[in-house]
C-alpha cells in the first residue's frame, strides 16, 4: 500500500524542556516490520515516555528529524502519518460515563469510521481484544486490567501500521499480563510495535529487539538475543553467608541476591572468572536479557 | 524543618496551581466589577463620600465578593480527583495539608483584597485628583480587607466541605451561595461554619468521601441559577434601569454566558484524553465544533429565558438594543476564551494584559479626553453614556469577536503538537 508506515527513523533527536532539562540527546534509532516487537527500556527518567511521544507526534522535538519511510515527517504528511498509528498513552483516560463499546465507538468516529462500518470494526476489535464480558459496563467501573485492554482496543481500532505503547503492562496482575503480552504477539504479526516497559521478562519474551535508553541515551540497541550473547560467559552464581554481601556488593556487579537457608545465593557479572577473587564454587551460568540491563547501566 | 518542607512542598505549589489562566480571568473581573461599583459610575456615586463608599463596599461584599471570590479560591482545596490518591497516601499529614492549604487559600483572598483596597485608594486619587484623608484610608482598610478576610475565613470551610461532597462544581457554588445569602452577618454563620468545619475536618482526616453526582449538566444549572438570583435582585437595586442595563447586558450576562464557551476540551483535559486525541487527525476541530454548537443553543435558551427574566429593564431599553449587546460582548468574551485554548501560554498572558489595558483606557480617557478610535475597539465602552449612537461601536465588538473565534479556529487547527506541560496534573 502506498500509504503504508514501513519504516520510522529517528535522526539527531534532541529533546529540551523549559529549565533546561534534557530529555533525550542525539537519539538514533529506526523502527521496521523486521524488528518485530521492540522494547524500550530504561530505568525512571530515562526518557522512555518522551522518545514514545515524540515517535507518536505528541510532542515537537527540539532538534534532529523524523524519516517516515525515508521521507521527512512533513512531507511524509504528518496526518497522513497519523492516520497509519496507533497510540496508547502512559496516563490513559477515557470517557469515564461511556461504556467500552460507546468510547471506541467514538474513537472510530473521530477516525472517520461510519454506520455499518464503525459498527463492524468496533465489534471485531472487542472479540479480538477479549472485552465482550464488559463491553456495556460503564467504564468508570472498570478495573485497571479492564481499561487497559480497551486502551489497546482503541489504540488498534484505526487498523494502524505503527503501534505505539507506553507502559502498557504498568499495574497489571500477571493473568492480565500474560493476556496482554499475547494480544500484543498476535498483533505483531501484521504491525510494527514499540513499548516501553520496566519489566524486562516481558520483554525477554515477547520482544526481538530492545533499545534500553539512560539519561536520554541510547545505551543499547539490538536484538534481543544478540545482546544477551555479548555477555556470554560472564555471568556467574555463588553461595555465600550473609554477613559478606555489603563487602562483595561494593566489589562486583551483583545483579541480584536470594536467601537460600543460612547463605545468600549471588548472581554476579564479571569479565572474567579470575577477576573474581576471594569467592569460592563460581558457577558459569546462561545470561539473561535482566543480567545485560543491569550490566549496562553499570557499566556507564 | 518541616515548616519549610511544608511551604517549598505544598503552600508555594499550591498558590501556583492556583494561578490558572481562567481563574486569573476570574480574578480579574471581580477586580473590574468592583472598580466600576464603588466609582461615581457605579453605586449611588460613591467614592466622593465615606459613607457612600463604605455602602457601596459592604453591599458589593456581601452579595458578590466574598462568595465568588470563597468558590474561585477553595472549592477544589480538598477534593480534586487526582489529588484523592495523593492524599489517601498521606494518612499523618493530611490535616497539615488541610492548614496548609487553607492558608494558602486565605493568602490570596488576602492578596486580592488589598490589590481591591489599592484599586479604591487609586480611584479615589483619579476622580478627586487630591490624596485621600486619613479617615479615607482607615475605614477602607477595615471594610476592603479585614472584614471580608475573616469572613472568607470562616465561610471557606463551608465552601471546601461541600467540595468535600458534592460532585459538581457548579452545585457547590449554588449550596454555598445559599448558604451565604441566608446566614450572612448572622452570628449563625460562625457558629454553623464551626459545626462545619469539625465534620470536614473529621471527613477529610478519614477520607470518607461519598461524592453525590448529578446527570444534569452543570453550566446550564449554574447559569440559570446566576440569571434567576440576578433578577431577583435587580429590583433592590437603587440604579436606575439604564445603568443596569449597561451592567447586565453588556458586562455580566455576556461574561457569564461566555463561560459556557470555555470548558470546550475540559473533558479531555480531566480525563486525560487530550494527549491521545492529538494523534487522531481532525479529531481536536471536530470536538470544538460539536461543543461550540452545543454551547450557542444552550446560550439562545439562556437569551429568551433571559427576555422573560429581565422584561422591565428591557422594555425601557428596547430588545435590539439588548440583543446588540449581549451579542457583541459575548461574541468578544467567548472569542477571548477560544483563542485561548489554541494559544501559547505566553499569548495567553498577552491577551490577559491586552484585555486589562482596554478595562484601565476609559477611566485614563476620561482625564485625557476620548480619542475616538479606540471606542470602536473597547468592549466596556460606556453605551450607557451613548444609548442611541452606541450601534457602531457594538457591531465592531461583535466583528472582533467573530475575529478571536477565527483566529482560535485557526489555531486550533495549526496546533501539530500540543505543549503537555501545560496540562500538567496536581500531585
Amino acid at each position: 500500500m502506498k500509504n503504508k508506515v514501513e519504516k520510522v527513523e529517528l535522526k539527531g533527536i534532541r529533546k529540551s524542556f523549559k529549565g533546561g532539562t534534557v530529555a533525550l540527546n542525539d537519539i538514533n534509532i529506526s523502527f521496521y516490520a523486521d524488528r518485530g516487537i521492540i522494547g524500550i527500556l530504561g530505568p525512571n527518567g530515562a526518557g522512555k515516555t518522551t522518545l514514545l511521544r515524540i515517535v507518536s507526534t505528541v510532542l515537537q522535538p527540539s532538534g534532529g528529524e523524523i524519516l517516515i519511510n525515508n521521507k521527512n515527517l512533513y512531507e511524509f504528511g504528518i496526518n497522513k502519518y497519523r492516520r497509519r498509528i496507533g497510540y496508547l498513552p502512559q496516563e490513559f483516560g477515557v470517557y469515564r460515563d461511556l461504556t467500552p463499546v460507546q468510547f471506541l465507538k467514538r474513537i472510530g468516529y473521530l477516525y472517520g469510521l461510519k454506520g455499518n462500518a464503525l459498527e463492524n470494526r468496533v465489534k471485531f476489535i472487542i472479540q479480538m481484544i477479549d472485552i465482550t464480558d464488559f463491553m456495556h459496563k460503564p467504564l468508570s467501573d472498570c478495573s485497571s486490567g479492564m481499561i487497559q485492554r480497551v486502551g489497546i482496543a482503541q489504540s488498534i481500532l484505526s487498523d494502524p501500521d505503527f503501534l505505539i505503547l507506553d507502559e502498557p503492562l504498568v499495574g497489571l496482575d500477571p493473568v492480565e499480563r500474560i493476556r496482554i503480552m499475547n494480544i500484543l504477539t498476535r498483533l505483531s504479526r501484521e504491525k510494527i510495535i514499540i513499548f516501553s516497559t520496566h519489566i524486562v521478562s516481558a520483554i525477554e519474551s515477547l520482544c526481538h529487539s530492545v533499545i534500553i535508553l539512560k539519561n536520554g541515551e541510547v545505551l543499547a540497541d539490538g536484538v534481543v538475543d544478540d545482546l544477551i550473547h555479548t555477555i556470554d560467559g560472564k555471568v556467574f552464581e555463588t553461595f555465600v553467608p550473609d554477613t559478606e554481601i555489603s563487602a562483595i556488593s561494593e566489589g562486583y556487579k551483583v545483579v541480584k541476591f536470594r536467601n537460600e537457608g543460612k547463605d545468600v545465593r549471588l548472581r554476579i557479572i564479571s569479565e572474567n572468572k579470575t577477576a573474581i577473587k576471594g569467592l569460592k564454587s563460581l558457577k558459569k551460568v546462561k545470561p539473561t536479557l535482566e543480567d545485560f540491563y543491569v550490566w549496562k547501566l553499570r557499566s556507564i | 524543618m518541616y515548616g519549610n518542607f511544608a511551604v517549598f512542598e505544598y503552600f508555594l505549589p499550591f498558590i501556583k496551581e492556583k494561578m490558572k489562566v481562567w481563574i486569573l480571568i476570574g480574578f480579574f473581573l471581580i477586580c473590574f466589577f468592583y472598580s466600576y461599583y464603588i466609582s461615581p459610575l457605579g453605586f449611588q456615586a460613591s467614592i466622593y463620600r465615606i459613607r457612600e463608599t463604605i455602602n457601596a463596599i459592604e453591599s458589593i461584599n456581601s452579595i458578590f465578593l466574598i462568595p465568588v471570590l470563597t468558590f474561585l479560591i477553595f472549592y477544589d482545596n480538598l477534593s480534586s480527583d487526582e489529588d484523592k490518591e495523593y492524599l489517601k497516601s498521606k494518612p499523618f499529614a493530611r490535616i497539615k495539608i488541610f492548614a496548609i492549604r487553607w492558608a494558602a487559600g486565605l493568602s490570596i483572598a488576602f492578596a486580592i483584597f488589598l490589590l481591591l483596597f489599592f484599586i479604591t485608594i487609586i480611584e479615589k486619587i483619579v476622580f478627586e485628583m487630591n490624596l485621600p484623608e486619613g479617615k479615607f484610608v482607615l475605614v477602607s482598610i477595615k471594610h476592603i480587607i479585614l472584614k471580608p478576610l475573616f469572613y472568607t475565613s470562616i465561610f471557606s470551610f463551608v465552601v471546601m466541605f461541600l467540595g468535600i461532597l458534592v460532585q459538581n462544581e457548579f452545585f457547590i457554588f449554588l449550596i454555598s451561595t445559599g448558604i451565604w445569602i441566608i446566614s450572612k452577618k448572622n452570628v449563625f454563620l460562625i457558629i454553623g461554619a464551626i459545626g462545619i468545619f469539625l465534620m470536614a475536618k473529621f471527613s477529610f482526616q478519614k477520607m470518607q468521601i461519598r461524592k453525590v453526582s448529578s446527570k444534569i449538566p452543570s453550566t446550564f444549572v449554574f447559569i440559570v441559577f446566576i440569571l434567576i438570583l440576578v433578577s431577583r435582585f435587580v429590583k433592590f437595586l437603587k440604579i436606575d434601569s439604564t445603568m443596569l442595563f449597561y451592567i447586565l447586558f453588556e458586562i455580566v450576562l455576556p461574561y457569564i454566558f461566555s463561560f459556557i464557551c470555555f470548558g470546550i476540551f475540559s473533558i479531555e483535559k480531566k480525563n486525560n484524553l487530550l494527549e491521545r486525541m492529538v494523534t487522531i487527525p481532525g479529531s481536536l476541530i471536530y470536538i470544538f465544533k460539536e461543543r461550540l454548537r452545543r454551547a450557542m443553543v444552550i446560550w439562545v435558551i439562556l437569551c429568551i429565558a433571559s427576555l422573560f427574566l429581565f422584561q422591565p429593564i428591557i422594555r425601557m431599553n428596547g430588545y435590539h438594543l439588548m440583543m446588540l449587546c449581549l451579542t457583541s460582548n459575548f461574541l468578544f468574551w467567548s472569542g477571548i476564551y477560544i483563542l485561548l485554548i489554541g494559544l501559547e501560554e505566553f499569548f495567553g498572558v498577552l491577551v490577559s494584559f491586552l484585555i486589562f489595558v482596554s478595562w484601565l483606557l476609559p477611566r485614563v480617557q476620561r482625564l485625557i479626553g476620548n480619542f475616538s478610535v479606540y471606542k470602536y475597539l473597547n468592549p466596556f465602552y460606556l453605551t450607557y453614556y451613548h444609548p442611541l449612537s452606541g450601534y457602531l461601536e457594538k457591531l465592531t465588538v461583535g466583528l472582533i469577536g467573530v475575529c478571536l473565534y477565527f483566529l482560535g479556529y485557526m489555531a486550533i487547527k495549526r496546533m501539530d503538537f500540543i505543549n503537555l506541560e501545560n496540562f500538567k496534573q496536581r500531585r
